[in-house]
Formats: C-alpha cells, structure tokens, sequence
C-alpha cells in the first residue's frame, strides 16, 4: 500500500483514480511531490522555477471541487485530477513567467495560456513549475540553457538530453509523473531516451501550438513525457485536438487513445530501416528489441529510407531558416530584455540580440539566414526542400508494407556533460533517427529498451502513420510489457543518493 | 564560431551530392505543405485531406487588451512602443567638414 509520503511512485492514471476516488486528496499527492522534488532537484536542477504556492493553492482547488460542499455532490475536476505536472520553459502559463532558457526574455510574463496547457487545468492538472531546456529548444543535451545545466538522475555526470532535458529528468526522478514539452527534431523523444522515460512526439497538427514559443513551425509539437506508456497515451489524449487559434492544427478526430492499447501486437507488421548503420551496444540492444517484438507477435518487414542519412542535413537547414525568421521578433522593443546600453534603435537591435541570445542561438540565426539568401537559397533550402520531398516518398512507401517503422531512439546512451559542447556538428547528429519523423510529420514514440553496460538507459523508437497514434500506443505498450521496464534511476555520482 | 559554423556547412553540403530524381527540382516541395502531404501518406481514397482544417470566418474577434501586452514591453508610453531615436542627437563626426563662415559667394 502507497503511503501519502509515496505517492509520487504512482502513474498520472492511478494518481488520478484515487484523487477522483477522494482515497487521496490532490494535496497530499502535491506535498508528496514537492517532497520528492525537493529531495532530488539539488542533484539534478531540472527546474528554472518551482510554482509551489500556486500549486498548493490548486490542488486547495481541486480537492474543494471534488468535495463539493453544502452537502453538494462534488464535481470531477477530469482525467488529470490533481496530479502534478512540469512545463518545459516555453509553454505560456498565463500569470507566469516565460524564459525558453534565454535571457533575452528574461522578466517576460505570459499574456495568456497555451492550448495544450489550459487542456492540461481543465482536465485537473496541477502544474508545478517551469523545467530547463536548451535555449529556445536548440540543443540535445540541456547545456545550451542560459541558467544552468539540468543533470541526468542515471548518472549526474552525464547530460539528460535536450531540448526538453528538465521535464525529462524531472519525470525520471520522480518529481512529476508527467511533463510537457515539445519536439521540433527529437526535443522530446531524445531526452526521454536519455532520461529512461516515454516521450511521444505527436502527428503534425494535432496537438495546438498556439502559446508554445516558435522555433521551427513546420515541425514543432507539443508532447508528453512519461515513466509509463499508458501515462504517455493519457497525456496525450488530454492535449489534442483541434483548436480555432491554430490553423495548422487538424480538424481529425483524436479517438480514444487508451482503448485499445493492451490489445497487444499479434499480427502487427513492425518496419525496420535497412539503411540503419549501428555498433556496438546499440546493436545488440537494437536486435534485442526486434526479438522482443517478434515474442509479442509482430511481424518484422524490412523497410528502405535510403535518404535517412542526409535527415540531419535536411533538418537543419528547413529548422535553422524557419528559425531565423521566428527569432526575429526578439529585439528588444516589443518585449524581453533591452541592451541597457543601446542608445539608438539599431543598436537597441544589435546589442539587445548580441548580449540576449547565446552562442548557439546565434549560430542557428546565422546558418538559417545563410540558406534564404540570394543566391543561396537555391542550393541550400530549395535542395532541402527536394530531398525532404524523396524522404517522405520513401516513408510513405514504407508505411505501405508496415504498420509501425522502428529504429533506435538515439544512436546511443547519455553522454557525458561537456563531452559534445564544442562540437555543435557532433551534437546534432544525436538527432539522427528522431529528424525524419518531425520533417514528414509523422507521430513518434520513444521508450525504454534497457540499459547499456553504464546503466545507462537505451530506447526504441516507434512511429506510425499520420494520425495513427493509438497504433503507436499499442506497439509501444506491448514493447514496454516485453522489456518489463522500470524508471528507478541511480543518481550515480551524486553525493547522496536520493533513492 | 566561424570555424564551427564552416564545418556544418561542409556537412550540409552532402545535399548537393543526392540524386534526388524528380523531386529535385527546386521548390518542388515546401516544408508549408507537411500537413497535405501527410495525409497524403495514410492510405485510403483519394481526396481532401482528412483532417484539414476548415477557413475560420473573416470576422474580427476579441483579442487581449493591448495593456496585457504593453506590459512586457521594455519601454511604452501613451500605449505604444517606445524606443530611443532611430538617429540620436549626436555631434557632428570628426571628419565633417566645419561648416563655412562668411566667405559665401
């Protein structure tokens, strides 16, 4: 029997059933969560700032509504019922500060909330806090924050991926049984790989972006982070759906994302790319998870994207040129920080920019405004544009022979901090298997498949059709039940541990 | 940073080298379509994408107040924007000629 000090073990699902259920109240699971939090964060920084007192109120809330009063039945505050939630640093919460970890927007206060946040509270969530990410999401390894570094809770030595590296990491300590992040190459599947923890990257569309800050807008998505595929599918189905404030967000019926997902894979034809060149470790844990699946029922069927080596090139040029038009908004004037030393409007522009964005911001703008430039868009974003057009010929083919596509989530376990931070080249191809998917649209899931011989977590990458997520849901729980996965990370290298 | 910069250049390069058959000529698709495209990729009959959005209604809606947000803004006054002159008063470079006295013509 779980003890209020350890509802935090719990799932969001199982949370919620009991709150719902009035066994627990929504601020004995907050207390048993801030109690975790306040355990683990010293080791691992995930957050850039703890909402506590608006918490506590809130749950106050939640646990009011459920009880009713007056003699007054009380009413389900919904699927999320006081169950404690991160937001990685660039989702609006009206009231609230917004960073996306930069100092460009330092003291910037959300005007009002994103979709997918107030899906979040009407489904009863209760949202403690902001976490780290790389500044404006650039980056996979949470590094490039302009606050601090977030650590890996498997060993505090090593990175916890990124862009979403706090919600990651908060999730696997045991912080919050969910986070919230988005996914613009692999920002949220990458560090949920890292981090030994589910993260989903939705189709394309649906799920709203309205009040989640642009970095590229023809891939980003807002997406869970989970200790459970079931959680991952509840979180999920919680946030999507059309909304008249994104026009790019799709009017297609979400369905019911957890009803069928313990009917199990029999039968179900499982695509694995040809074109994947692995060593090593992630081999042999690679071959594993295919023999895994095969046990489950699942058909293997090779498939070919011979384009899938140039995706990262692919990738950063489309993201890095959609980047420099959506960061020209920062400067200095309409909001964020200004250069206190700007004594004219160009040098409000120039010094607001240079003393606000961080070096690898400043390389995405640059590379970004080298490939629409006159006389280069042609052989930079245009080629782009055509190679992405064979890649997604080639995965549609490939969806034509299977149902899911599987590949590693990354082409290996956490790396150590600083070990990549000098060569961006290097760091990018960490998104090597998770690009294809945000350029085509497609959903993808990342789940845990096991540990290298670091203990250090390794993960699957399943993705479906477009807008076959309960699909994905449904191989991804079956994978999880054959790896009998559990988040119990180690915080290797810390002081003391945090068990 | 122009050394890294250049690195990533000579890796985005590759793109060059692709044989990219039909696809490759310029613009033959755009990131903007990702949506259509997707759709395209679900089997099924052919015709409008499934989940398309509809046109919302060319009518105006109620938006947040304009203080909500001229209160992030670094500067405002009397509800705009301010910022420091686009040229400030300065005095004249050194290399300006003095203006002529008398003289004339």
């Amino acid at each position: 029997m779980t003890g209020p000090g350890d509802l935090w073990e719990l799932s969001a699902e199982e949370l919620a059933r009991r709150i719902r259920g009035r066994e627990v109240s929504a601020v004995a699971a907050l207390e048993s969560a801030l109690a975790r939090t306040a355990r683990v964060e010293p080791l691992i920084r995930a957050y850039l700032e703890l909402f506590e007192e608006p918490a506590r109120a809130r749950a106050r809330e939640i646990d009011a509504q459920l009880s009713g009063g007056r003699g007054m039945a009380g009413a389900d505050p919904g699927p999320l019922a006081g169950v404690p939630v991160v937001l990685k640093d660039n989702l609006s919460l009206a009231g609230h500060r917004l960073t996306c970890a930069s100092r460009i927007l330092e003291g910037y206060v959300a005007p009002y909330t994103a979709t997918a946040v107030q899906r979040l509270l009407d489904a009863g969530a209760v949202i403690v806090g902001r976490a780290n990410m790389d500044e404006f999401a650039m980056g996979s390894s949470c590094e490039n924050s302009a606050y601090h570094e977030t650590r890996n809770p498997w060993d505090v030595g090593t990175v916890p991926g990124g862009s979403s590296g706090g919600p990651a990491a908060a999730v696997a300590a045991g912080s919050v049984a969910l986070g919230f992040g988005s996914d613009t190459g692999g920002s949220i599947r990458q560090p949920a790989a890292l981090c030994g923890v589910v993260g989903v990257k939705p189709t394309y569309g649906r799920v709203s972006r309205y009040g989640l800050v642009a970095f590229a807008s023809s891939t980003d998505q807002i997406g869970p982070i989970a200790r459970g595929v079931r959680d991952a599918a509840l979180g999920t189905q919680v946030i999507a759906g059309p909304d008249a404030n994104d026009s790019t967000c799709a009017e297609h019926p979400v369905g019911d994302l957890l009803a069928a997902i313990e009917d199990g894979i029999a039968g179900m034809r499982v695509g694995v790319v040809r074109e994947i060149d692995l060593e090593g470790e992630t081999a042999a844990s690679f071959e594993a998870a295919l023999a895994a699946l095969e046990r489950a029922g699942a058909e293997l069927v090779p498939v070919s994207i011979p384009s899938l080596g140039a995706a990262i090139a692919v990738y950063y040029v489309i993201a890095t040129s959609e980047a420099s038009a959506n960061l020209a908004r920062f400067d200095g004037v309409r909001y964020g920080r200004r250069s206190p030393a700007a004594a004219s409007l160009a040098e409000v522009y120039f010094d607001s920019r240079s003393e606000g964005f961080g070096a690898e911001v400043k390389r995405r703008i640059m590379l970004g405004t080298f490939a629409l430039s006159s006389g280069y868009y042609e052989a930079y974003y245009g080629r782009a544009c055509a190679v992405l057009a064979q890649m997604r010929g080639e995965l549609t083919a490939a969806f034509r022979l299977a149902d899911v596509v599987v590949t590693p989530t990354t082409p290996s376990a956490a790396f150590r901090l600083g070990e990549k931070l000098d060569d961006p080249l290097a760091m990018y191809l960490s998104d090597i298997f998770t690009t294809p998917a945000s350029l085509v649209g497609l959903p993808a899931v990342a789940v845990p498949s096991g540990l290298d011989s670091r203990g250090l977590p390794l993960s699957l990458q399943i993705m479906g059709r477009p807008f076959e997520e309960a699909t994905v849901f449904r191989a991804a729980r079956a994978f999880e039940q054959q790896v009998g996965w559990n988040v119990a990370p180690s915080f290797r290298g810390a002081e003391a541990g945090a068990g | 940073m122009a050394g890294q910069l250049g690195k990533i250049v000579d890796y985005i390069d590759q793109l060059q080298r692709l044989d990219v058959g039909a696809a490759g000529a310029v613009g033959a698709e755009k990131p903007s379509v990702a949506v259509a495209a997707a759709a395209a990729a679900t089997p099924g009959p052919p015709g409008p994408a499934p989940h398309a959005a509809p046109e919302a209604d060319d009518v105006p809606r109620p938006c947040l107040p304009r203080e909500s947000f001229l209160a992030n803004a670094p500067a405002a006054q009397d509800g705009f924007l301010l910022v420091p002159e686009v040229r400030p008063a300065a005095p004249p470079p050194a290399h300006a000629a003095p203006a002529p006295k008398g003289g004339g013509q």
